[in-house]
């Protein structure tokens, strides 16, 4: 799952995703997240920015956490405020924007798996 | 020689402290005391300085020779005699000398012992001799006041204190109450009747005048002495001219208040300097991650189409697939321009603070301009959910600079689509009397009044950074567009029910307002 909130930057994640195989669903923010998730299969990552409008990225991962079923979902923060992230509850690493594509790749196939 | 009775005889021998010779006018001594007999007969080379100015000294010849004399002229005669050493008189006699009724002239020196007497004189002298270098070290004089007498009693000081000599002044009660500060004079007097009148003593500062009109600080003490009824003979008290005191401790207080002030100054400064650094902070730390949010896509978009072009298209379905790549491509030029703009208006805003904002001032029809850039703003205006209502009375024409206006107006309108997505937006322009307004509102989270004079300075923001990127040079620029212009604009909001934001600008340029 992307939750970003900036749409350029949210539909080149999710194009670059599906071209690789995977199945992606999108989110603008943390709130629409939370109402989002019960209601798709589960996903094997939530990549998260944090500058968001209505629920932001620290927002969110303190409700994951707080949330039984959600809170083994790995989290990793997408962001261009490296230093900022560190105080994002239990995230699983960070990807720094402008984000390299077979970082992101990796990343998301060390949580994934392949397609 | 005339007979003495063994009386008086004995009277004369053991008076203490007095010298008896009687001689005739020939110098012949006719009857001495014991104690003239102690004398020794001549003065001893040195002479006596005196500071009276040459006393004689007690020997037996100043004594005959002055009954020689008073034998021979009959007249009576009175002095002294003494000798006076370095710490004072050694010894001294009053004498006086009569002439005696005897058969053929003589007469009588009789002198009385005094030495004590005189050394107490000294001694006092010495003693207030002290007392005045004393005063007049310190700056101190001595009063006495009598309150049922008009007439004071000052010590030399205290003339000089006033700034008057004994000649020019005789201090009373009232003169001392004249020559007061306007000021201190209520209250000193005050205190003085109170005192005198329930026998107190008083300590207090006070200020007078001097003849020159200098000012003088002093303090004054006094205290009441009483006699053994009770009853109250005079006061007495001390004076003391502490002006230089004052005056240094005003110039003290003076510097430490101006120091503080410096002080304080500097500290204000201080802060405002902090400040500007962490807004400065701030803003380097948002416009980073606002430069960098057109740039992610773009960076993967470039980096997917060559993973693409070096695969070759493999994708089952071509069609798609170049859809799917022209739409990154798309994407792409948009976050170019996006990109662009954020780049211009932080250029704008070096430009503005540096005075280099140069407007080219052109004819433009602004309802022309406004309609073709919601045209234009059409696909943006969709995705953020605005429906957009036009008010545009025509031909709005005047005589601005085409570039900066637009910018003017796609700031307004970018910050409405931002925070107010998924409402409508009314713009409106009209003309009326010489000037043109430009009307934005939105229907989003609007702003609090406290917040409304802040926002259209630079980097201000009034949402949240956390919740809403943007580098808060939006409004300052259009502001800065606005005056330049010789316009204004202003905003209308409640928090809850949007904002409204409003520009005026004069048909013709007619410099700034202000």
């Amino acid at each position: 799952m992307v939750v970003e909130d900036d749409e350029a930057i949210r539909e080149t994640l999710r194009v670059a995703l599906e071209m690789e195989g995977y199945v992606v669903f999108c989110a603008e923010d943390g709130r629409e997240a939370l109402e989002t998730l019960p209601r798709i299969p589960r996903p094997c990552l939530i990549l998260l920015d944090l500058m968001m409008p209505v629920m932001n990225g620290w927002e969110l991962a303190e409700a994951l956490a707080a949330d039984e079923a959600l809170a083994t979902i790995p989290v990793v923060v997408v962001t261009a405020f490296a230093d900022r992230a560190a105080k994002v509850k239990k995230a699983r690493g960070l990807l720094k924007k402008p984000v390299q594509l077979d970082v992101l790749l990796g990343t998301v196939r060390q949580h994934c798996g392949s397609p | 020689m005339a007979s003495l009775t063994p009386i008086g005889l004995e009277i004369l021998e053991r008076a203490p402290g007095v010298l008896v010779v009687a001689a005739s006018c020939d110098g012949e001594v006719l009857f001495a005391n014991h104690a003239f007999e102690e004398l020794p007969p001549a003065g001893d080379a040195e002479g006596s300085p005196s500071h009276d100015g040459g006393v004689p000294q007690p020997t037996k010849d100043v004594l005959v020779a002055a009954c020689r004399r008073v034998a021979s002229s009959g007249a009576a005669e009175a002095f002294d005699v003494g000798r006076l050493g370095p710490a004072g008189p050694l010894s001294w006699y009053q004498c006086c000398v009569t002439p005696l009724r005897l058969d053929g002239r003589a007469a009588a020196a009789v002198c009385r012992d005094v030495t004590a007497f005189k050394q107490e004189e000294a001694r006092l002298r010495r003693s207030e001799s002290l007392l005045i270098d004393a005063q007049g070290i310190a700056h101190l004089g001595t009063w006495e006041w009598n309150p049922s007498e008009p007439a004071v009693v000052w010590s030399a000081e205290v003339y000089r204190i006033f700034g008057v000599t004994p000649d020019e002044f005789t201090p009373s009660y009232e003169g001392y109450l004249q020559r007061l500060h306007p000021e201190d004079r209520e209250r000193v007097g005050t205190v003085m009747t109170r005192a005198a009148a329930e026998h107190r003593s008083f300590s207090h500062d006070e200020r007078i005048l001097r003849p020159d009109g200098s000012i003088r600080y002093l303090h004054s003490w006094g205290h009441p002495v009483l006699d053994a009824s009770g009853r109250l003979v005079r006061m007495i008290g001390v004076c003391q001219d502490i002006t230089d005191r004052q005056l240094a401790q005003i110039a003290l207080r003076e510097a430490l208040a101006e120091a503080n002030a410096t002080a304080t100054a500097n500290a204000r400064l201080y802060a405002e300097a902090k400040k500007a650094l962490g807004m400065r902070d701030d803003f380097l730390s948002i416009a980073s991650h606002e430069l960098r949010t057109p740039l992610t896509p773009l960076s993967l978009q470039l980096q997917l189409l060559r993973r693409r072009i070096r695969e070759g298209l493999r994708a089952t379905d071509k069609g798609a697939a170049t859809q799917d790549l022209l739409k990154l491509i798309e994407t792409s030029d948009r976050q170019l321009a996006r990109l662009s703009r954020l780049v211009d208006d932080l250029l704008d805003v070096s430009r503005i603070r540096t005075g280099r904002l140069t407007l080219m001032p052109g004819d433009v029809d602004l309802s022309e301009l406004v309609r073709e850039i919601l045209d234009n703003f059409g696909p943006e205006l969709t995705r953020a959910g605005c429906s957009a209502e036009r008010q545009i009375q025509p031909h709005v024409v005047g005589q601005w600079d085409r570039v900066r206006i637009e910018q003017m107006v796609v700031n307004l309108l970018t910050n409405a689509m931002k925070y107010g997505a998924g409402k409508p937006i009314r713009v409106t322009v009209s003309a009326d009397s010489g000037a043109a307004t430009f009307q934005v509102q939105d229907f989003g989270i609007g702003i609090a009044k406290e917040d409304q004079p802040r926002i259209f300075d630079c980097f201000e923001r009034a949402a949240s950074v956390r919740h809403f990127g943007g580098l808060g040079l939006g409004l300052y620029i259009a502001r800065q567009i606005a005056e330049h212009h010789g316009g204004t604009i202003g905003v209308d909001s409640e928090p809850g029910a949007g904002a409204t934001f409003r520009v005026t600008l004069p048909l013709r340029p007619g410099g700034r307002r202000g």
